[in-house]
């Protein structure tokens, strides 16, 4: 048993350091932005007083404001058109059987192995011929449609595993598609559909090339490409205000944290991700 | 042979109904199953419209000399012409690195979920698992921020050496000696939520009495991790490693904010010379052909690791 506390000690050891040097990483985005240019050359990595909240003021001024706002709008309504539509797939491949299945679920299988940098280009141009650049649609658009592979395989197996018979219950009782989903399926998947839309979230609010590419005016930008086109050449803003901008972008995923990481934890916790 | 289906198929259809949808013809069940169709169609269009023309539209578009208007069919000459340029040998040996060290660098979050999941408190394991994901609320655009500041002249690697004492003016980013290890360096300790929690969920699924028996055996830790443990999260390891191999050959995001691929061509990757052919060159059948072959890259990788860690389990 001697040998085990020891072992104890050092993983404890071992996943504070890791875990803290990860941590420390968003703990110095906030200390950042509260320091001026000057009180960061001298004291680059330990909180100072006082907190400098015009940096806040500074960055929200300098675009953030808009930015936020849009990446806002993108990003809800990419969770929830790609959500609604991966539930409803996953919910007919997991439980009928019709003529041409196979090969309608190969398809969406086979684009687990298309990869975007594939499809960039003519992507691209068919976004310019649809007349579709500088609008929020050729953000929105390709990210809900047809790439959700990842999702729906995931709901699919969680799906598959309920039980018939409350399926088949519910059809004696001359229940619908939508109240079989809404009514029987989605109350027993919150964890594992949470956890999609929250990745799926992130993901939308993390995207960086495709709106760079796609959205050329400012004023329409999310906040991935604002903040980094901001930070970037000669005009950018001192760090302080940079960093407040970072802390900015950050306000959504830590809302999503606290209400709903715990189903999240949960759901890829389940184990229902591996070949 | 008509007659008798025929005939069974209306005797069978009065007594048991069951027996007459599957004598349905492949046509009337299509349309008996018209709404599942529908539902599927946004989905599947979808596919069709924005991955799957795409697609086929990236190999058109390799074979032919294309500026997005109009398009001449020059054979090979795209592929002859990645092939042959000078800064391909030095992009694909920055991958080729770039892919070795993201592989390796796995074994962290690897180890940090098996020691979470070796913790004898239940209440630590939680802990540590929700501190694991914390990090999260900083949104990945952000460290390109930070680091980049870490890494500058006056940033906060430098201040740090100096504040030790060491007399540091290395431009991180700037200097072809260090800009790729840099770029690696970035997100240490790379113990990304996301692969944590499915190899967590990994060694939470190994059923205890296959442990026990392995203790009664007389297993050394190291025995238990390297023969059952470990065996046991390969289908997780499975996943995680294609996603590294997919993630690793698509990126050039981090090259091209951090460094633009240089200084010369010392962060330059396939991915960014594909863009950079595409957003500044307008070659859109030669940025196509760089698509392709890191599509058939990502392919065999994939084919290989399936083979591997298969062929490991016996």
């Amino acid at each position: 048993m001697k040998h085990n506390t020891r072992f104890t000690l050092f993983s404890h050891i071992i996943l504070i350091v890791l875990i803290g040097i990860a941590l420390f990483q968003v703990a110095l985005l906030f200390i950042l932005s509260g320091k001026s240019a000057g009180e960061i050359a001298t004291n680059p990595m330990l909180p100072s007083l006082p907190f400098r909240w015009e940096n806040f003021e500074r960055a929200w001024d300098l675009g953030i404001q808009n930015y936020m706002g849009n990446s806002i709008i993108l990003s809800l309504s990419i969770v929830g058109g790609d959500i609604l539509l991966s539930v409803v797939t996953a919910y007919v491949f997991a439980r009928y059987k019709f003529p041409g299945k196979g090969f309608l679920f190969g398809m969406v299988l086979a684009l687990m192995m298309v990869p975007g940098i594939l499809t960039l280009v003519p992507r691209y141009l068919l976004i310019r011929d649809l007349k579709l650049l500088d609008t929020f649609w050729a953000v929105i658009l390709p990210a809900v449609l047809g790439s959700n592979s990842f999702q729906i395989i995931v709901m699919r197996t969680f799906f598959q595993s309920l039980p018939e018979e409350l399926f088949e219950a519910a059809r004696i009782d001359g229940a619908g598609h939508s109240q079989i989903l809404f009514k029987i399926m989605l109350p027993l998947s919150i964890p594992i559909v949470s956890s999609m839309a929250i990745l799926r979230f992130n993901g939308a609010w993390n995207d960086l090339i495709w709106p760079l590419l796609v959205l050329n005016r400012d004023e329409l930008r999310p906040v991935s490409v604002g903040l980094v086109m901001l930070s970037s050449g000669a005009g950018a803003p001192e760090i302080g205000v940079q960093m407040a901008g970072s802390v900015i972008a950050s306000i959504p995923m830590v809302v999503i944290f606290i209400v709903g990481m715990r189903s999240f934890i949960d759901g890829l916790s389940a184990g229902a991700i591996k070949l | 042979m008509t007659d008798i289906s025929a005939s069974s198929g209306e005797s069978a259809g009065r007594s048991e109904p069951l027996r007459r949808i599957h004598q349905l013809s492949l046509w009337q069940r299509i349309w008996k199953n018209r709404l599942l169709y529908l539902l599927l169609a946004p989905t599947i269009l979808g596919m069709v419209v924005f991955q799957y023309y795409p697609a086929l539209q990236a190999f058109w578009g390799s074979f032919h000399s294309w500026d997005g208007r109009r398009a001449r069919f020059i054979g090979l000459f795209n592929y002859q012409f990645f092939l042959e340029d000078p800064r391909l040998l030095q992009s694909w040996a920055n991958i080729l690195l770039l892919l070795v060290f993201n592989l390796i660098s796995l074994s962290f979050p690897l180890m940090v979920a098996y020691l979470i999941y070796r913790l004898p408190n239940p209440r630590h394991r939680y802990i540590y698992r929700v501190l694991v994901v914390l990090p999260v609320i900083a949104p990945g655009f952000v460290f390109i921020v930070l680091w980049r500041w870490l890494f500058s002249l006056d940033g906060g690697i430098n201040l740090i050496l100096r504040t030790l004492g060491v007399d540091s003016q290395v431009v991180w980013l700037g200097n072809s000696n260090t800009a790729l290890g840099s770029l690696m360096f970035m997100g240490f300790p790379w113990v990304e939520a996301f692969t944590v929690l499915i190899f967590l969920a990994g060694f939470i699924a190994i059923p205890g009495e296959m442990i026990d028996a392995a203790m009664v055996d007389g297993a050394t830790g190291w025995q238990r991790f390297r023969r059952i443990e470990l065996p046991m999260v390969q289908g997780q390891l499975k996943v995680l490693v294609i996603l590294t191999f997919i993630g690793t050959v698509q990126d050039f995001g981090r090259a091209l904010f951090m460094t633009r691929g240089g200084p010369g061509f010392s962060t330059m990757v396939p991915g960014l010379r594909m863009y950079y052919a595409f957003t500044q060159e307008n070659a859109y059948g030669y940025a196509s052909a760089i698509g392709v072959i890191l599509f058939f890259v990502i392919l065999i990788l994939t084919l290989i690791n399936q083979r591997l860690i298969r062929g490991s389990e016996d």
